[in-house]
Formats: structure tokens, sequence, C-alpha cells
């Protein structure tokens, strides 16, 4: 037995805590801001438990759910983590685990990005809740989320049914004092009962189970209602909040010496009692919840004379993230007490002449060589359709022209390919990790329908955006073991495409005479641009030691040139009419290759 | 513990500067000093190079966003990424700043007096020195960060912030770590003296 602990963790590291004190057997996911330290916190930890759990990366998030679905049949307790646009990708299985229901708790771990700090969208994974009708648990801190997940999963296991618990961004990503229990519980014994009723859901199963879960419904309300937390006051104005915009209430109500009643929503599908009391003690009511009015639109419902303001009327921003200042902003606009806060002139002024710094490629960056070739032989008039990763950035070398989910690139691509191919080359673009997510699929089928496009895949050897995970075609897995690397080429020639060329990206005339090669080709060809991401390569120690320079000739053509420019490289800065090559350079060498000038040499 | 004290402190940099590190050194040493303690990390699309933004709230129940104009102190690892976070600053708060300029690709870049005229005009206190130069003087540039975190030592009642920064850096960086931390600490001395919290 180990005892109470306290700690200064990251939220997800505390959602990881909750998850191994509660003696979770499976846990399965795919890297996605702001959910990704999860899984390699478990995994590095395992060691230390005498019976680990099975922890793993796998190939998308429908594919981890129904892991850990399987997990779950067999009584034991299973976890999947994803990010919020993840659960579109494990929706699927979702939407009839829950007619299905679980025997083993089963807690999915969707973390929610208001503001779309790294994501496409800001999509709110409560609606997915009420969607599949399942629980979902909304905390609002790093010590509130390690409690919940505990509790996720007898909750789970109470009613038989998979919960959602939903951290945003300020949760998952927060580093805060986690007070840690250290009471673990044993891993449930694993079996599996046949029962066709409960796990095949043909039609005539599956309408019953439907019947079981809509009869769960009032009952997980009830059970739910002891999560909120009313506090009423003698005021007319009242407040209901969830989730880490119930903080943002208490340091705005504390700003503005106000006392409001306050309710605050810890669990949905939500219980009304809680609502009305508050309704028939207050006058007016401001509703702060990150992302869509789920909560809004219920005490809509319910409101009758009472005054309901919040996202729906304008008072509290419906995109974005929401600030304290955005919370003082409502409550000034509600209670008619303007809050202002001044930015002096002087510093609004010193702003305006700050230099922006965009996100960009790294130094070095093998996909900066690949844009550029692809750029040099496909042109501009080539369509070029992206994919979610670090290569979306390539839309500043003009050789990204669309991004909208996981391995669309592919599909998409055949799409265009469909509709306008006869006047335009196709270039799709996606990375290793992406590729073998959702992108196989889309070249199977590419393939199958004869397009003619181009499929580039930018292999660095990782999942590189959400911080390095492994993946099938590195061979790692999550605890870092080696079972068996996926033969990229040999997945891609079974499938059937006309052309397969291998190049290192930093070889620039290699690469051209592939893109050629690919442009003149029939039908669907392939391009691996192989070289591993710059940060892995630097933690292993394999990058050259020497740096470029640029020499003074560069200042006879510069007027006319800068080619080196249109890399987009943060080492490559101009100024006094010469190119200049900052100390971060990794020398890879792409700069010297495409200068015409040989202006560019080893330091 | 600590009572109602309270300290909000902004570190921002850019990635690979160290501010994420910095801000773990400062929480863990408040966290084992008796205070509540959480912070927010905010670090967009980019992985290196981009701004990095860290709030660090001491002895608060709230959440993890300072809001603006209520900074205790921010803390620069560059001068332009600290005047672009100069807002969250109260009127009466110190900022400490590395006068050190990275570049910013394409782009012009406004002179450092210029930055340093206009904090000064909106906060309390400016502490503006070349800590790249400080750190590289300690043995290694890297120790910026630890250099600005000395510095900020003295608005801070903490006594064991030497010690978890030893337990943290890696043992090859110790020396480096140590001496930057004590040259930012004494180069601030005549300048800071009473503790905020």
């Amino acid at each position: 037995m180990k005892l109470s602990s306290r700690k200064y963790l990251l939220g997800n590291e505390a959602i990881a805590h909750g998850l191994l004190e509660a003696g979770v057997s499976v846990v399965s996911g795919y890297p996605g801001t702001p959910s990704s330290e999860i899984i390699p916190f478990i995994a590095r930890t395992i060691e230390h438990y005498d019976k680990p759990p099975h922890v793993e990366w796998s190939v998308n998030e429908k594919v981890a759910l129904e892991v850990a679905a399987g997990a779950s049949y067999c009584n034991v307790r299973a976890a999947v983590t994803m990010k919020h646009v993840g659960l579109n990708v494990a929706a699927d299985p979702l939407m009839t685990l829950a007619y299905t229901g679980v025997k083993g708790g089963l807690v999915l771990v969707v973390a929610d990005d208001p503001g779309c700090y790294s994501s496409q969208n800001e999509q709110d994974s409560r609606r997915y809740a009420y969607f599949a009708k399942i629980p979902c648990l909304d905390p609002s801190t790093p010590q509130e989320a390690y409690h919940l997940t505990k509790y996720a999963f007898e909750l789970s296991e109470k009613f038989e049914i998979p919960v959602i618990l939903r951290p945003t961004t300020r949760v998952s990503h927060a580093r805060a004092s986690v007070i840690l229990s250290g009471q673990y519980s044993d891993h449930r014994p694993a079996f599996f009962e046949k029962n066709p009723e409960r796990w095949v859901m043909v039609p005539a199963h599956a309408r019953l189970r439907h019947k079981e879960l809509n009869r769960l419904q009032p009952l997980l309300r009830s059970e739910l209602a002891s999560l909120n937390r009313l506090k009423l006051k003698k005021s007319e104005l009242g407040v209901i909040t969830s989730g880490v915009a119930a903080k943002y209430v208490e340091e705005a109500v504390t700003k503005l010496k106000l006392e409001p009643s306050i309710l605050r929503i810890a669990a949905h599908p939500m219980n009304d009692d809680a609502i009305v009391e508050l309704i028939n003690n207050t006058r007016k009511i401001l509703v702060v919840e990150e992302l869509e009015p789920v909560i809004e639109e219920k005490v809509n419902e319910l409101s009758g004379m009472a005054e309901v303001f919040g996202k729906l009327t304008g008072h509290v921003p419906r995109e974005g993230e929401l600030t304290v200042d955005a919370v003082l902003k409502a409550f000034g606009q509600v209670i008619g007490r303007f809050v202002t806060t001044n930015i002096p002139a002087e510093l609004i002024a010193a702003e305006r002449t700050l230099p922006p710094r965009p996100p960009v490629l790294c130094a070095g960056c093998p996909h900066r060589a690949t844009f550029f070739a692809l750029k040099k032989v496909f042109k501009k008039s080539a369509i070029y359709v992206g994919d979610i990763g670090c290569y979306t950035l390539g839309v500043t070398q003009g050789t990204i022209d669309t991004t909208l989910c996981m391995g669309a690139s592919v599909s998409m691509g055949s799409g265009f390919a469909a509709a306008c191919g006869g006047d335009r080359e196709i270039v799709s673009v996606i990375g290793d990790s992406t590729f073998i997510h959702t992108g196989v699929p889309g070249l199977i089928n590419a393939v199958y329908n004869g397009a003619k496009m181009t499929l580039v895949i930018l292999d660095n050897n990782t999942t590189a955006m959400t911080g390095h995970q492994p993946h099938p075609f590195t061979g790692e897995t999550a605890t870092g073991s080696c079972n068996f690397q996926t033969p990229m080429e040999d997945v891609i020639r079974a499938v059937g495409v006309q052309g397969l060329y291998v190049v290192d990206p930093y070889n620039l005339s290699e690469t051209e005479e592939a893109f050629v090669k690919a442009k003149n080709g029939d039908g669907v060809q392939v391009i691996i641009a192989r070289r591993p991401c710059v940060i892995s390569a630097k933690k292993a120690g394999a990058l050259a030691k020497t740096k470029k320079q640029v020499s003074s000739t560069c200042k006879n053509y510069f007027a006319s040139c800068k080619l080196c420019g249109t890399l987009f490289c943060p080492s490559i800065s101009f100024r006094d009419s010469c190119a200049h090559i900052s100390e971060d350079c990794i020398g890879c060498g792409v700069c010297e290759q495409i200068c015409e000038f040989d202006a560019i040499k080893t330091a | 513990m600590a009572g109602d004290k309270k300290f909000d402190c902004i570190i921002v940099g850019l990635g690979g500067q160290g501010s994420i590190f910095a801000s773990g050194v400062l929480g863990e040493t408040a966290l084992r000093e008796g205070f509540e303690v959480i912070s927010a990390e905010t670090h967009g699309m980019a992985q290196r190079g981009g701004t990095v933004e860290v709030h660090v709230r001491i002895g608060s129940s709230f959440g993890p966003l300072i809001p603006l104009r209520s900074a205790d102190a921010i803390v620069g690892m560059e001068p332009a990424e600290c005047l672009r976070f100069a807002r969250y600053l109260s009127p009466e708060g110190t900022a400490i700043l590395n006068t050190h300029v990275v570049p910013a690709a394409g782009s012009n870049y406004p002179p450092v007096a210029n930055l340093i005229k206009a904090l000064s005009a909106s906060c309390g206190r400016v502490i503006a020195y070349d800590a790249t130069r400080l750190a590289l003087e300690a043995g290694h540039p890297q120790t910026l960060n630890v250099a600005l975190l000395g510095t900020l030592s003295h608005l801070l009642p903490f006594s064991t912030l030497e010690d978890v920064l030893i337990e943290y850096v890696p043992k090859k960086a110790l020396e480096a770590n140590v001496r930057a931390f004590k040259l930012g600490q004494k180069y601030s001395k005549r300048n800071l003296s009473s503790s905020h919290l």
C-alpha cells in the first residue's frame, strides 16, 4: 500500500495516476494535442508495478476504442485516450458500444481544445455524450480530473456503460499541486461470458439494447446529480457553469465582489432539479461554459420567467477559448456595471511594432526540402491536397492547398482527380503516422477506382507534431519494445500502385528526378521522402556537426535573387543586402544546393 | 502553510529557451514550500522557435490563466516575446527580461530600447539585462532561463529554489546552471530586495 502524496502534475499526468490507481488493465489511444501525455506517462511507469496494464499506441482512435471495448467485454477495466476530433474517428464503435454496454469499466479520455491551439476545429465532446446517450464528466482542475477518472470506472461498472472524461486544454495542460491517495484497486479478473443478445448487435438484439439504454437515462441523471454543486445566495443573479470556466467564474465574482448563486455542473446527462432550484431563486442567469452552449440550451428549456444570458445572447463568446477577462466582461454586461481593463497606449503602440512569429518548420526539417522540390516540378498550377501534421505548415511554401482531417489527403486527392484531374496535376501530401492512421484505405480506394494522382509520403519516422510517438512503420511500441516493423513499401506495393520511389529529401536532384518520373507516370504514383525528423535526429546525436554560411558574393546578386528565402527556413534572414545563416542551422545543405551563385558553403 | 499570499507570474520565451523548465522549478518549489500552485503551458503548432507562454499562479485557488493587467511579474527570455505578453503585467508589477534579441525571419525588429521604454511606462519596474551573455559567463548559453530565475528569486520568499534547481538539471549541466542562478541573483540584488509574497 502506497501512502498519499502531493505532487506538481500535469493534468494528463493526474489522469494517468487516476487510471493506474483504478487498476486499469488495458490502455490504448492515438496521439492528439492536448491528450498525448497520458499514454507515455503510463508506459514510463509500468516497470514499477507487479501487474502492469497493457498500454499501446493504436493505429487510430477507432482501433484504440475497439481494443478497449474488447478488454472491457472481458470484465477488466480499460481506458482509451484521444483528442476531440479523434472521437469522430471512434464514433462508429462508440455509438453501438452504448447499446451493448460494457462489463469492466471503460473510460474514454477525450480532450477538447477550445481556441484550436493545435486542432482543425473546436467541437465539443459533450455533444457526443448526448448523441451516444452515455455519461460525460467535466473536470475543472487536474485534481478533479484525477478524482473523476477513478469515479468514471465506478460509474461505468455500476451502469455497464462507457463513460467520457472530457478535460479541456486548461485541465490537460495545466500543471498543479495534486493530492494522490495512493490507494490502488486490484485488476479485475478477466473472463468473457458468451451472451449473443448482449454482444451481437443484429437488429433484433439492438432494438432491445436501445430500450435498455433509454431506461438508464433517468437513472444516470439522478446518479450524477450528486456531482452538481449548488450554492444559493440571496441574490437575483445566478450563474451556471462547468469545467475550467467554473474557475474563471470564481475569480470574476471575487474581483467584482459579487455574491451570486452558483450552480456547477460537473456531469452529463444533466439533472433538472438543481437547475430548476436555481431558476426559482433568481431572476437573471448567466451561463458560462467552454465551447458549445450545451448547458445553456437546457437552462433555456427550463427557464420560465428568469432571463438567461450566455453564448446564445452574445454575452459570452461562442468561438475561441474563455478567459477570466471574457467572463468579467459578460458579468459587466449582465449587471450593467461596465468593467474595463486599460492597456496603456505606450504598450499597444509597441505591440504593433513586434515581429510576428508564425509557426514554422524547424531549421533542417526534411519536409521543407521535399516541398521545395515538389513546387519546382509540379509548379504552382498543381493542386496540393494536404493532411494533418507539422507539414500543414507547407502552406507558406505554396504546397498545401487543403487540410481537412486525418487521412483526407489521399481520398480527397482521388476526388480532385475525378473532378479535374485531366486539366490539373493532383498531388496529395501525407505524413507516415497519418498515412497508417487513415491514409491506407484511401490509397487502396484510389488505385481500385483508377485515379491519376501522385502521393507524397513525408516519412520522418515518427508522429512529430504531437511529441514524437512511435507507430507501426517505426516498429517501436508505446513501451519501447519492438514486435514487428510494418514494411511501408510492401504495404504500398501490395495495393497495386503504378510507381513507387523512395528518396532522401536532403538530396534535391534525386527527389526532383523522382517527382518528374511520377508526373509522367500513369495511375497512382507514390514517392516516399524519407529522412528522420530533425528533433529526433538531434536527440539521437545524428545531426551533421557542420553549419552553413553565406559568402559576401551574395551581395552581388541579392537584389534579384533571394531564392533561399523561398525555403522559409528560420535560420535564414536578410540584412545589409545579404543573406545570413544563424547559429541554429543544422547544416542540412538544402539552401547550398539551391543557391544559383554558389554563395552558400560549409562554415 | 502560506496563508492567503499569492503571486502570479508569466514566463515567456521561444521554444527551446527553457520557459517550461523555469516554470517547473518555480512551481515545484512553491509546492514544497506549502503553497497551492497551478500553471498553464501554451505552445502552438511550432515544435521549435515558436512562442511559449506559461502562466504560473502561486497561492491561488483559481484557474491557471492570469487575467490581463494583474500579474506580479513577467519573466521574458527574449525582449519582443516579453513585450508581447506584457499586457498581463499589473501596473505595479515587475518585468525581468533578457535583452538579447532572437531575430524573426523576414521581419523588422524594433529597437530594444523602445520596447523597454514601453514596458517602463506600463509597469512598476523593469530589470533588463543581457541574460544570454551572463549565461555564457556561467558556462552555457542555455542557462539564460536559470539566470532570469535567479533574478526573480528576490521577489519570492522561497529558501529552496536553488535546491530544487539542482535536483531538476541534468548532472553534466549542474555547475553552469548553479553559476547562472547565482549570477542572476547577484545582478539584481541592488534592484530588487523586498519579497512580493
